[in-house]
């Protein structure tokens, strides 16, 4: 009898600024009822959306018979940056959102802010870039961001997506986890 | 952390296609290229296959006649008073055709895998039908004549693996369909294996099963125009001599379609939608100089152009989307004439895969790619991926500019 395929399983991280799409991401990718910390926000984010995530949310993507990927979403406000280095332990990949119209003009201060915290993955290449809200009119699509990314030395993929589309939010955690394999066998 | 990008499909044990009886032979007539492939779909994803269409040669046990076909009338006469072959018959409406004959079983369309999996096993007397669609109208219509529900006798002996079950629900279109388009996107799996392996299938003149000539394809015509839109638009000074207006965009008419390119607004607008297969097989095809007309629209504005053009179009795409699926379907998977698959290659940006062509196993080529400089063969030996999707990826790749070859550094 042949015996079962091991399971491997994953963590990747979601992170990018309050109100890009992190938690809808995880819920449209997770195949289990995502674990969520959504609060009313008592500060200037109650403008932006009604509730935010404070702790973290969580989901499960099965990619394949032997993949298993563990979704961690962190929160997107500043205070609570503790929870990003709780969350990053062992995690194998990492996937930034970003939004095209809020975030477009100032890609440096962005990619700082989410990536810094996560140099391990940075190092292993083992992050990818989703840009949400990109107009069909925007000429100036993801270059913004890819100049950035050339301007630190890195060539991390990068992607339009809408967080409610699986197909968008699957290949940006099969990105992270596939480049970062490629990298470690490169060295 | 464990991603295998190397897995080659399942390996465990189970029936093979040698175990089986050789598939029985139809032919099959009057019907669409379309009807054609989707039948072919289904006779070859049956484990063991139990039907095969016949060659030109070879005797069929049985026809497969599309009844809307003009031909099949004809046909099924021609039939009757020949080798008198049992026929299955596809209709819209199975009620409307009154044929004589040796029918074995009406299909309605659009054709079901339940439906075919019925007829393979009234055929080849495998598994009868547990629920049978009528072959003769239901009692309240009228019996046309000649149509004979009597049963049919098995033509082979029954095999001894009976098929997978059906999916039920499932568009019996769309296999097909995604078959020949990755067909026309990355070529024939068989033809570039063979051509990969016969190495005196060198760089030289003409096309080949390995190589092509590019400069005879719509992409490099394109490239060109959009060139010289650049270096016309850069050159253009406002207080030139009266007469002279800045380069809008260009159009290239063949003789089915018309492509709009406006460089400024970074679209490309068609007057025929490329999702049709035929379509597409046709527009990037082989092009002869007198086969393309180019115009170049001049004028103050782009907004009267842009109505004209939109008027006409019925789908656009953004220029890097274009050339993408353009570049894709020129090289079905093979490679421009002078490439040497030894030559490295870095990649320069991801292209935005969200909006382009999807093209199968493309974040794993990129992937490797993007972990450091590496040659064609070696980008096919670390991902496991078919060789003509990993040609199909550098022409597209390369006409972004994504991709480019790798200088030695400077001594």
């Amino acid at each position: 009898m042949r015996e079962p395929d091991t399971l491997h399983v994953s963590k990747v991280l979601v992170a990018g600024p309050v109100g890009v799409g992190k938690t809808t991401a995880i819920r449209t990718l997770s195949s289990v009822p995502v674990l969520e910390t959504e609060v009313v926000p008592t500060d200037d984010t109650r403008h932006v959306k009604g509730t935010t995530t404070v702790a973290m949310d969580f989901g499960v993507l099965r990619l394949d018979e032997r993949q298993v990927v563990h979704l961690y979403g962190t929160p997107g406000q500043r205070r609570f940056d503790f929870m990003w280095d709780i969350l990053s332990s062992g995690g194998a990949g990492l996937v930034v959102l970003v939004d095209a119209g809020a975030d477009g003009a100032r890609p440096h201060v962005v990619l700082d802010d989410y990536l810094s915290p996560y140099p391990d993955l940075v190092e292993a290449c083992a992050v990818a870039i989703g840009v949400t809200r990109l107009r069909s009119g925007d000429r100036a699509g993801l270059a913004p961001w890819q100049r950035e990314l050339e301007r630190r030395g890195l060539l991390l993929p990068v992607f339009e997506a809408d967080p409610r589309r699986r197909r968008d939010v699957e290949r940006l955690v099969r990105a992270s986890l596939i480049v970062r394999t490629f990298h470690a066998e490169a060295r | 952390m464990h991603l295998d990008t190397t897995a080659t499909g399942n390996s465990g044990a189970g029936p093979t296609v040698s175990d089986a009886p050789a598939p029985l032979g139809v032919a099959l007539r009057a019907m669409s290229e379309r009807t054609r492939a989707l039948l072919c779909w289904h006779f070859g994803r049956a484990k063991p296959q139990r039907l095969t269409e016949t060659a030109a040669h070879e005797i069929p046990h049985a026809l497969f006649v599309d009844a809307d076909h003009p031909a099949a009338r004809t046909l099924l006469d021609t039939n009757l008073s020949g080798a008198c072959l049992p026929v299955v018959l596809l209709a819209v409406d199975p009620h409307r055709h009154a044929v004589r004959g040796p029918i074995v079983e009406v299909i309605a369309k659009p054709v079901t895998a339940v439906a075919l999996a019925r007829v393979t096993g009234l055929l080849t007397g495998n598994e009868p039908p547990a629920v049978t669609e009528p072959v003769v109208p239901p009692p309240d219509v009228a019996a046309p004549s000649g149509i004979a529900p009597e049963p049919v006798v098995p033509l082979l002996d029954p095999p001894t693996n009976t098929t997978a079950p059906p999916v039920p629900g499932e568009d019996p279109a769309a296999p097909a369909r995604a078959v020949a388009r990755f067909d026309i996107l990355c070529g024939t799996e068989q033809a570039i294996e063979a051509a990969r392996r016969d190495r005196f299938d060198t760089p030289g003149e003409g096309t080949s099963p390995l190589y092509y000539d590019p400069r005879s394809h719509l992409t490099t015509r394109i490239e060109r125009e959009l060139a010289h839109s650049l270096r016309d638009r850069r050159s253009f000074a406002p207080d030139t001599p009266s007469g002279s207006e800045p380069l809008l965009g260009f159009g290239l008419s063949m003789t089915h379609i018309d492509l709009f390119v406006l460089p400024e607004l970074d679209r490309v607008y068609v007057t025929a939608t490329l999702r049709s297969v035929s379509t597409a097989r046709r527009t990037f095809a082989d092009i002869e100089p007198d086969d393309l007309t180019v115009t170049h629209y001049r004028g103050p504005t782009m907004s009267t152009l842009l109505q004209r053009v939109q008027a006409l179009a019925k789908t656009g795409y953004t220029i890097d989307g274009f050339l993408w699926l353009a570049a894709l379907m020129s090289s079905r998977g093979r490679l421009p004439l002078g490439t040497d698959t030894r030559t490295p290659y870095r990649l320069q940006r991801w292209p935005n895969l969200t909006r382009l062509e999807p093209l199968p196993d493309s974040i794993e080529i990129c992937g490797c790619w993007a972990a450091g400089p590496a040659s064609i063969d070696e980008v096919i030996e670390r991902t496991g991926v078919h060789p003509r999707v990993v040609h199909a990826f550098h022409n597209a790749a390369r006409t972004l500019g994504a991709l480019v070859p790798e200088t030695a550094p400077d001594a």
